[in-house]
């Protein structure tokens, strides 16, 4: 059976990205454009393997989704695909305990490897 | 005698110019409405089309980047040949993968710029740069620079262009697609940078130019003032002390806006007797030049020598020396009482 990921990102061309490696990698894709929506997937969804999550996003944004998954799922692995390369925005989303971070612009190849990575390690 | 003619013949006069101002008005109202309508069918249709193109050249970019199975060299020439006759086809691909080259790195950006070539797309973006408006060209050369298309020899034509714009992304072109000599452009201009430009080539500069250091002293001979202005800039901003002698002599300049620079660059690079040169100086000196000697002296002197330089401030017009005076001096008292 297909694992199932979850991307939650706002901007078409990642998505669409994102969505056809990953399917071509062998995963079902799920996309959320928002955290609200994220989050009713993730209510309704058990079956959802790995969250991909931007940090900017309408609505709820990625800080807040990240701590709701922790608090109520928190075997769910996070990898978070974010512009920021700032320091402290990626030690702070370390100890909210994500498991991965990727800078935009990312290699869809190591994005590949590191959900690969990830996913079995779990 | 036509049928309309009859009837307005005995009309009044009055009534004659109402009648006929009310006609040009119900038809200047129709055109117009016609018009919008007109307008916001062509809008709707242009835009269908485009996500259709967009579509198109999303699902091409994703087989070509991430299906290993994907004959790209064969499909390229098949999507170029159907999907990319018109110019709209053209600017929506360009601006797809220009969207895709943002957010990707390592090998798939490399697929793009090869795919940008082989569709033919760095033709189309040369020929709007010589044959479009302003815009079509500083946006052409946005592209040719993201892209990394190297055509510096059809650019530096730009350098000097007329609109800042363009000037703006010619030089953004050269930073950005330099290996080792950001700066070689400097060689082509002949307009003085704006203030504007010489912000953003700094700004290029430190964190866009992803290559060595560049040697600033090469262009202390330049002709242009705001060259020389940033090279010293440059020289303290990268801590370049092999070079500090060099300055020295720019405190003679005849642009005050070069002495300036060359004091605070020698201020911040510690150089030693700097404060020998200037303060000498102060009384014939502008008041761009006399704001660098006060700070200089604020950091580098003692109370006694800024007082010194007091009797030099008591012309009226100089308030804003006058006010930047008295805040050395209140910050200077402190360090002497204590």
């Amino acid at each position: 059976m297909k694992k199932k990921i979850l991307i939650i990102e706002d901007n078409p061309m990642v998505v669409k990205s994102l969505e056809f490696k990953l399917t071509k990698d062998g995963y079902d894709v799920v996309v959320a454009e928002d955290g609200r929506k994220a989050l009713d997937i993730l209510k309704e969804d058990k079956s959802i393997r790995l969250v991909i999550t931007d940090l900017m996003l309408p609505f709820i944004t990625g800080t807040e989704l990240i701590e709701h998954i922790r608090n109520h799922i928190p075997d769910m692995p996070i990898i978070v695909l974010s512009t920021s390369n700032q320091e402290e925005v990626i030690t702070d989303a370390f100890m909210m305990g994500v498991n991965d971070f990727i800078t935009k612009p990312f290699s869809p190849n190591e994005l590949s490897l590191r959900v690969k990575r990830t996913i079995e390690s779990y | 005698m036509s049928f309309i003619d009859n009837i307005v013949q005995d009309w009044p006069w009055p009534l004659k110019v109402n009648a006929f101002f009310a006609i040009l008005f119900f038809f200047l109202v129709a055109i117009t409405i016609l018009s919008l309508v007109f307008l916001r069918v062509y809008k709707n249709r242009r835009e269908r089309n485009k996500r259709h193109y967009w579509d198109q050249i999303d699902t091409f970019l994703n087989n070509g980047l991430f299906d290993d199975t994907f004959d790209l060299a064969k499909e390229t020439q098949r999507f170029k040949a159907s999907h990319l006759v018109t110019p709209l086809q053209k600017k929506v691909a360009i601006r797809e993968i220009l969207v895709y080259n943002e957010n990707l790195k390592g090998e798939s950006s490399e697929i793009l710029k090869n795919l940008f070539h082989d569709l033919g797309l760095d033709e189309f973006t040369i020929s709007s740069l010589t044959d479009g408006k302003w815009y079509d060209k500083a946006k052409a050369i946005y592209v040719l620079s993201e892209l990394q298309v190297k055509k510096a020899k059809t650019v530096a034509l730009y350098l000097n262009d007329k609109h800042e714009t363009v000037r703006a992304q010619a030089i953004y072109y050269y930073i950005k697609t330099a290996d080792k000599n950001p700066l070689g452009f400097f060689g082509k201009l002949k307009k003085e940078l704006t203030l504007w430009e010489l912000i953003q080539l700094e700004d290029c500069l430190k964190f866009v130019y992803q290559g060595p250091v560049p040697d600033f002293s090469k262009w202390l001979d330049h002709q242009l003032n705001t060259v020389l202005v940033f090279s010293i800039r440059m020289i303290q901003q990268f801590d370049q002390y092999e070079h500090m002698e060099r300055l020295v002599p720019f405190l003679d300049h005849q642009d005050e806006r070069v002495r300036a620079e060359a004091i605070k660059s020698l201020r911040k690079l510690h150089f030693e007797g700097l404060l020998d040169v200037v303060v000498p100086r102060f009384l014939t000196e502008s008041r761009l030049v006399k704001k660098e000697i006060i700070k200089t002296v604020e950091t580098h002197g003692d109370l006694e020598l800024l007082r010194g330089l007091r009797p030099a401030l008591s012309i009226k017009e100089e308030w804003q020396t006058n006010l930047m005076y008295l805040r050395a001096e209140k910050r200077m008292q402190p360090t002497l009482e204590s």
